[in-house]
C-alpha cells in the first residue's frame, strides 16, 4: 500500500511538472521579452511591412528636354505641357529669336496606373501633327533587398500629319499621313544629382518627302541631368541619327541643352536647341539646324500636374 | 493532494486571466496634416508597425516614410525626395512610456494618458511628450489614439521660402492603432 502511494505521488509529480513545461514550450517560441530599446526596434523593423524600394525622381518630368524620359504620369495624374521654340537666334536685332514664336507643342498625358501612361499631343510645325502616344514603364530601378540597376520604358506614338498637301492624291492619302515612333528608354539614377538615359529610337514614315529617303530611320538618344540645387538641374540631350540616307547630315542631329526648374506642381524647362520640331517623329529623323553653326533657338516648356 | 489542487486552480486562474505582455500590430494608422490658407497637405500610412508592452507601459512605433500615401503623386515624390529624404532616413521611430499609473489589464478607457518618449525622424532624435486615449477591452486587446504636433524646423526639415506659405510650420500627426490580444488575428 505504501508503495502504491509513492507511485501515485510520483505520477502526480510528473503531471505537475508537465503542466509547467507545456506552457514553456508554447511560449518558448516567442522571443524572450526584450529589455533594450534596440531589441525593440529590431523587432519593430521585422514587423514593418516593407515599403517600395523603387528609385524615385530619376528625372524631374516625363521629358529630358524634347525627348521622353523614363518618368511617367502616375496613376490618375494628368500632365499638361506646353512647349515653345522661338525662331533662330540672330542677335539683338531679333531679340535672340524671341520676336517670333516658331513652334508650339501641346500635350496631355494621363497615368492609367503607375506603369501605363497615354497621351495626346498637337504640334504646330512643320506638319500640324496630332499624336497619340503610350508609355509603359516595364522595369524600375530598385534599391534594397532586390536591387535592380536600371529603369526601362517603352514609348510608342502614331503621328497624323494634318497639313494640306499638294498634289491632291497626296492630300487624300490618309495612310501616307501617318508616322510611327518606337522608343526604348533605359535610364539609371547614379546619385541624387546625376541621372543618365539612353534611348534607341525607330521612326517609320509611311510616306517620305522624297523617293530616295528611307521609310525607316533609326537614331540613338543620349541624355542626362545634373542637379545643381534642390529644385534645379542642368539637362543635356542628343539624338544621333544613324546615317542611313544621303540627306542625313551629322550637323542635323538634335542637340539640346537646358535647365529644369521645379516649383511645386510645375516644372519649367528652358533650353537651347537646334531642333525645329518638338515631337520625336520629326526631331529624331535628322531635320534640325546646325547647332555649332548657330542655328539655335531658345525654347521653353511648362508642365503642370493635375490630380484627377 | 490539497497542495496539488490549490496549485492546479492557481494555474488554471493564471491561464484564463493571461494577457500577453507584448501586443503588436503591423497595420497601425498614422496620418499627418499641414494646412495653410493656400494648400492642404495630407498623407496617410496604414502600415505602421507598433509594439505595446503591457507590463512595462511602453509603446514603440516604426513608420516607413515611403509608405505615406498622398493625394498628389508629385507631392509624394517631393516629400520623399526633397523634404524627409527617405532614401537616407527611411523611417520615423517613437519609443515612449506612460507616466500615469494605469492598469492595462483592466477593461477601461483611459483619457489623456501622458506618454514621454523620444522621436527619431529625419536623422534628429528629440524628446516628445504626447497625450493619448487608451482603451482596454474585455479580451485584453487595446486601442490607442493620439494626436500631436511636430515642428518641422526642430527636425531640420527645410522648407524653401518659395513654398513657405503653402506648408505649415507645424504638422498635425494623428496615430490610431489597435492591438489584438488574440495572437491568431
Amino acid at each position: 500500500m505504501r508503495n502504491l502511494k509513492t507511485n501515485q505521488a510520483k505520477q502526480m509529480k510528473q503531471i505537475v511538472l508537465s503542466l509547467f513545461i507545456i506552457p514553456l514550450l508554447i511560449f518558448g517560441q516567442e522571443k524572450p521579452p526584450s529589455d533594450t530599446d534596440e531589441n525593440l526596434f529590431d523587432e519593430l523593423d521585422e514587423l514593418t511591412t516593407k515599403g517600395s524600394s523603387e528609385v524615385i525622381a530619376t528625372f524631374k518630368s516625363t521629358r529630358i528636354i524634347l525627348g521622353q524620359s523614363t518618368e511617367r504620369a502616375k496613376e490618375n495624374q494628368l500632365h499638361f505641357r506646353i512647349s515653345h521654340v522661338f525662331s533662330k537666334i540672330n542677335g539683338i536685332d531679333n531679340f535672340f529669336g524671341l520676336d517670333n514664336l516658331n513652334n508650339m507643342h501641346i500635350s496631355f498625358e494621363y497615368g492609367i496606373n503607375n506603369n501605363l501612361q497615354v497621351g495626346l499631343a498637337r504640334s504646330n510645325k512643320p506638319d500640324q501633327t496630332y499624336s497619340g502616344t503610350v508609355k509603359g514603364s516595364l522595369l524600375r530601378q530598385k534599391t534594397g533587398e532586390n536591387p535592380f540597376p536600371l529603369s526601362l520604358s517603352y514609348y510608342g506614338g502614331i503621328d497624323y500629319k494634318s497639313r494640306d498637301y499638294i498634289p491632291e492624291a497626296r492630300d487624300k492619302n490618309f495612310v501616307g499621313r501617318l508616322d510611327y515612333i518606337n522608343q526604348v528608354l533605359i535610364s539609371r539614377k547614379f546619385s541624387d544629382k546625376l541621372s543618365l538615359q539612353i534611348s534607341p529610337t525607330w521612326v517609320h514614315r509611311n510616306l517620305t518627302d522624297a523617293e530616295a529617303q528611307p521609310n525607316d530611320i533609326f537614331s540613338l538618344g543620349l541624355g542626362g541631368r545634373y542637379m545643381f540645387s534642390r529644385s534645379s538641374s542642368v539637362n543635356l540631350e542628343y539624338y544621333h541619327t544613324i546615317p542611313t540616307f544621303d540627306a542625313s547630315k551629322f550637323k542635323g542631329n538634335a542637340l539640346s541643352v537646358g535647365f529644369d526648374i521645379e516649383t511645386g506642381g510645375h516644372v519649367f524647362q528652358l533650353y537651347f536647341t537646334n531642333a525645329f520640331a518638338l515631337h520625336p517623329g520629326k526631331f529624331a529623323v535628322n531635320q534640325n539646324g546646325d547647332f555649332f553653326g548657330r542655328e539655335i533657338s531658345i525654347g521653353f516648356s511648362i508642365l503642370r500636374e493635375f490630380s484627377l | 493532494m490539497k497542495n496539488l489542487c490549490a496549485l492546479s486552480i492557481t494555474l488554471a486562474l493564471f491561464y484564463t486571466g493571461y494577457s500577453q505582455e507584448k501586443l503588436k500590430t503591423r497595420t497601425g494608422n498614422v496620418t499627418f496634416l499641414s494646412e495653410t490658407g493656400l494648400e492642404k497637405i495630407y498623407a496617410e500610412n496604414d502600415q505602421t508597425a507598433s509594439l505595446f508592452l503591457v507590463e512595462k507601459k511602453t509603446i514603440a512605433f516604426n513608420a516607413l516614410l515611403k509608405s505615406f500615401k498622398f493625394e498628389k503623386a508629385l507631392m509624394e515624390e517631393h516629400f520623399n525626395e526633397k523634404y524627409v529624404h527617405s532614401d537616407k532616413y527611411p523611417a520615423a521611430k517613437f519609443l515612449g512610456t506612460f507616466e500615469e499609473d494605469i492598469d492595462l489589464k483592466k477593461p477601461e478607457t483611459y483619457k489623456d494618458v501622458t506618454i514621454k518618449g523620444e522621436m527619431d525622424f529625419h536623422g534628429v532624435t528629440l524628446p516628445l511628450v504626447v497625450k493619448a486615449d487608451i482603451t482596454v477591452i474585455e479580451d485584453g486587446s487595446i486601442t490607442f489614439v493620439s494626436k500631436f504636433k511636430l515642428n518641422l524646423e526642430d527636425y531640420k526639415i527645410d522648407v524653401p521660402s518659395l513654398v513657405r506659405d503653402k506648408i505649415s510650420k507645424e504638422v498635425l500627426v494623428s496615430v490610431a492603432t489597435s492591438y489584438s490580444n488574440n495572437p491568431t488575428k
